[in-house]
């Protein structure tokens, strides 16, 4: 794979479940490509199916058809090691539920995706300061979920998304669940990261956050309507 | 009156028994000597005090009877043979010994004052009244009773401690719910109620459970144990009384389990429950 | 760091797991006690009869030692032809039996008697006073039972007969012993009235001295080690095939007849084992399976954040594991106390030996409660881990959003 080549390439993706006992067609023959360090918006009014596509982009659902490259790597018929191990070096997903583990400090969650690459603990260690130091938040290293504020558990949850060094972050509604004055230094925090390569998908019902990005897709009906 | 002792017997061919000319006396087998023996009704025997067989008497096997179910004879394979009381007096050669004889009063209600006085008479022997007998033969059932009685009070520790559990897993599960209705302005009485209710309710489901797992077990260990041990002993039987004593400490424990965590919860912050 | 979540996941609701460590102890106990009954007469006895230092008992055929008055004749001509086996160290002759005790002009009472010759190694241990001497004819020693009946101590005289008249109370040719010691006799049961005598004397208080009839000789082996047991086993069966009067048990084969013996505790100690066994399976289940049903989004998380499946289903494993561990000081140091309470209500039970105990716990049971704990821990852990590994991420993470 070049260094230039799209890091996600997507073909009609179709994506159809049942719920009680009705046919749901969640996503119908989307297509897509991102490139590198780009910044990609997603929205659209609810269930028109923009998380179900981000999680197909973040290799957690397949697609019922159509076709999906990740970095490269074919997924549609890849086995569950695969995506796996995609996610854990590739990617770096961040949800509007921070999902942080209660029981650990800040600095153990994030640590949790380094652990599983079996990073060795110095440079783990290392790591894991970085990128609180990034999100600001190295002095609450030690502090468990329950003792920060909701801004704060979101920068852990980007800290941990990004403590693998993703090429790509994902972003599902990162504000959601966030003050408009926190919201906004998320949202900063995600402008930053752009500025520094990473690429961002980002989902958003936030008009002002997805205006950050450099490409702006919105949905309907389980299809992109219109990208700006 | 009777005796008990030790004996040796063999059974002796058909030719034996054919050449037999007086009549012999008659014993009665236990179903497991006769099977041991490979004896049936009309065989004769040869019955000894040792196991060398010297002064051994002829008998005939008059009947085979299956001895009423003993606990203490479980898996112990007795043998037993039954006989007039001088054909064993002949058979060890001492006349006139017995082990225990019975009496007759003609007023039960003295039995308690003649076996005093017959033990005040220094003769040498004991003397009981048969409430006297059952109490001292039952001292193992009792002590079996009082072993069943703590084995029973340690598996209802472990259930209370596990129905514990599970109420406070369940209850947690509806922590959103209860906090929901608290922030509703349902009363903290109401909820505490509300939870009691479905402890007992899952307490009385877990005991209708647990009688059809008893009756169950019982249909599967009664069956399996008489086979095995050959005897017509109930090893384990589900009563009403065992019903309703199990089911009332059951539900008992449910309302408490289901009291002490819904006080838990109610005393939570509704904000809290509902995870702002 | 599956031990690290496990441990930290553990102490997160400590109430909760508390109660499961509780359940799983309480329930644990009583598989220990179960463990420790099924083989716990058994053991005791073993040990009682390996103190004894006898690795074969003769007795007569069908029989147990002392289960029966019964006798076989010519007892020291059989001795001594088993003497004379290489392979034998010593052999002591008994001789036991019902008979009857008074002291002069008292009233009798029935006793047991043990006829055997000091310096074997006694079925009795002195007390108070002294032992019989080798061949003694004039001395008696006696259980404190037996004492405290006739009202006597070391120094008084009492009269021991087989038979006595019952018209006037008085022993028929009795023979007259002074009491040298009082002794605690091994074998005996709970007030059983016991007293000691010469191997001789004892035939001629039960009228077998002219048959020679002995209850029992036991039979002590040259000690060879691990071959001991097979040994024992060899020199019964020469026995019993060399002499058809009598029976023989090698200490394996006796702890074996007794064994057939004691299927009411192995009855329950199987049935209620098992119980226990199914609370623990349960509980460790319930409680893993419905806390996990509150951490399936975390869950999700944890696999959409590159966590591998088998991660997480070691994860779910290792949590019921660690909860059965944990309950381990609680299963042995309840399962000990409960143990002492039950073996204290058993033994008072009449037909048991005063130094036997139901519960003991052994290597055995110690090991068997320990895999078997385990087992329940990871049966236990079987249908959480199942649903950990079909885990959906997807839907799960969607459904926890709206929730």
């Amino acid at each position: 794979m070049k260094v230039t080549d799209p890091i996600v390439v997507a073909r009609d993706l179709c994506k159809d479940y049942v719920l009680d006992g009705h046919d749901i067609h969640a996503l119908r023959a989307v297509s897509l490509s991102v490139q590198p360090g780009e910044f990609v918006s997603i929205m659209g009014p609810s269930g028109c199916g923009k998380s179900t596509l981000l999680h197909l982009l973040g290799a957690v659902d397949v697609p019922t058809s159509g076709e999906l490259r990740l970095f490269g790597r074919d997924l549609i018929g890849a086995t569950d090691a695969i995506r796996t191990e995609l996610r854990l070096r590739h990617l770096g997903f961040v949800f509007q539920r921070f999902f942080l583990l209660p029981m650990l400090t800040a600095g153990e969650n994030v640590a949790l995706p380094a652990l599983e690459a079996r990073l060795p603990k110095t440079e783990r260690d290392a790591r894991v300061r970085e990128v609180l130091t990034t999100v600001g938040l190295a002095h609450r290293l030690r502090h468990k979920p329950g003792q920060l504020s909701g801004g704060e558990q979101q920068r852990v949850a980007i800290a941990r998304a990004l403590v693998n060094r993703p090429q790509l972050l994902l972003a599902d509604e990162p504000t959601g669940e966030l003050d408009e004055a926190t919201g906004t230094q998320i949202a900063q925090l995600l402008q930053s990261l752009h500025t520094a390569g990473v690429a961002i998908v980002l989902v958003t019902h936030n008009p002002e956050l997805a205006a950050r990005a450099s490409r702006r897709l919105r949905m309907r009906d389980g299809h992109i309507e219109a990208e700006s | 009156m009777n005796r008990t002792t030790w004996l040796f017997a063999s059974l002796l061919s058909a030719h034996a028994c054919i050449a037999s000319t007086t009549p012999l006396p008659d014993v009665v087998l236990s179903d497991r000597t006769a099977i041991a023996l490979g004896a049936v009704v009309g065989d004769t025997l040869e019955i000894a005090a040792d196991a060398a067989m010297r002064s051994a008497r002829r008998f005939v096997v008059g009947g085979i009877a299956r001895p009423g179910p003993d606990p203490f004879e479980v898996g112990f394979e007795q043998l037993h043979v039954t006989m007039h009381l001088p054909d064993l007096e002949r058979l060890t050669g001492s006349t006139d010994r017995v082990d225990r004889f019975a009496v007759r009063l003609r007023d039960p209600t003295q039995a308690e004052r003649v076996a005093s006085e017959i033990n005040g008479m220094g003769i040498g022997i004991s003397a009981y009244s048969a409430r006297e007998v059952a109490a001292r033969n039952s001292s193992t059932f009792v002590v079996i009773s009082q072993f069943h009685k703590a084995i029973g009070f340690v598996s209802m520790l472990a259930g209370l401690v596990f129905l514990v559990a599970i109420m406070v897993l369940k209850v947690e599960s509806l922590r959103r719910e209860l906090g929901v209705l608290r922030l509703i302005g349902i009363s903290r009485r109401t909820i505490v109620r509300g939870v009691v209710l479905i402890s007992a309710f899952v307490s009385l489901l877990g005991s209708i459970a647990g009688v059809g797992l008893a009756h169950l077990a019982v249909a599967i260990i009664n069956p399996a144990s008489r086979a095995r041990y050959d005897t017509d002993l109930v090893f384990a039987r589900v009563t009403p009384e065992i019903v309703f004593l199990a089911a009332g400490l059951s539900i008992l424990a449910g309302l408490l389990a289901g009291g002490l965590v819904a006080r838990h919860i109610v005393g939570r912050d509704p904000l809290d429950c509902i995870g702002r | 760091m599956i031990g690290f979540l496990v441990l930290r996941g553990l102490f997160r609701h400590r109430a909760r797991t508390l109660l499961g460590v509780a359940g799983v102890g309480v329930a644990g106990a009583l598989l220990l006690d179960m463990q420790m009954l099924s083989r716990g007469l058994q053991s005791s006895l073993h040990r009682i009869l390996d103190q004894l230092g006898y690795e074969v008992r003769v007795t007569p055929r069908g029989t147990l030692p002392f289960e029966t008055d019964a006798t076989f004749p010519g007892g020291h001509r059989i001795a001594a032809a088993i003497a004379a086996d290489a392979r034998v160290v010593r052999v002591a002759p008994i001789v036991g039996g019902t008979v009857y005790a008074a002291r002069p002009s008292g009233v009798p009472v029935a006793a047991f008697v043990y006829g055997m010759d000091p310096p074997s190694v006694a079925l009795w241990r002195v007390t108070e006073g002294a032992d019989l001497g080798f061949a003694d004819s004039t001395h008696t020693v006696v259980s404190r039972a037996m004492a405290d009946a006739l009202g006597i101590a070391a120094g008084d005289t009492i009269f021991v007969a087989a038979e006595y008249t019952s018209q006037v109370g008085m022993l028929r040719s009795p023979r007259a012993y002074m009491v040298c010691g009082i002794a605690h006799f091994q074998f005996d049961l709970r007030a059983q009235r016991s007293l000691a005598v010469g191997t001789q004397q004892a035939q001629l208080l039960r009228g077998e001295a002219a048959r020679d009839g002995l209850s029992l000789i036991a039979v002590a082996l040259h000690d060879q080690g691990s071959t001991k047991s097979s040994t024992g086993a060899a020199m019964s069966a020469w026995i019993r095939s060399t002499f058809p009067e009598v029976e023989a048990y090698s200490v394996a084969e006796a702890l074996d007849t007794v064994q057939g013996q004691l299927t009411y505790f192995n009855l329950f100690s199987l049935v209620l084992g098992s119980v226990s066994m199914v609370v623990c399976v349960l509980l460790v289940g319930t409680l893993v399976a419905l806390s996990l049903g509150e951490r399936l989004g975390e869950l999700a998380i944890l696999r959409a954040i590159g966590l591998r499946r088998r991660r997480l289903v070691s994860l779910v494993f290792l949590e019921s594991l660690s909860l059965v561990v944990l309950s381990l000081p609680v299963t042995f140091g309840a399962g000990l106390v409960i143990a002492r309470w039950l073996d204290a209500i058993l033994t008072r039970a009449p037909s048991i030996p005063v130094d036997l105990s139901f519960f003991v716990l052994t290597p055995r049971a110690v090991l068997r409660t320990l895999v078997l704990l385990l087992v329940c821990g990871a049966l236990a852990g079987l249908y959480p881990a199942w649903l950990v590994a079909r885990l959906r991420i997807a839907p799960t993470l969607h459904r926890e959003v709206i929730g």
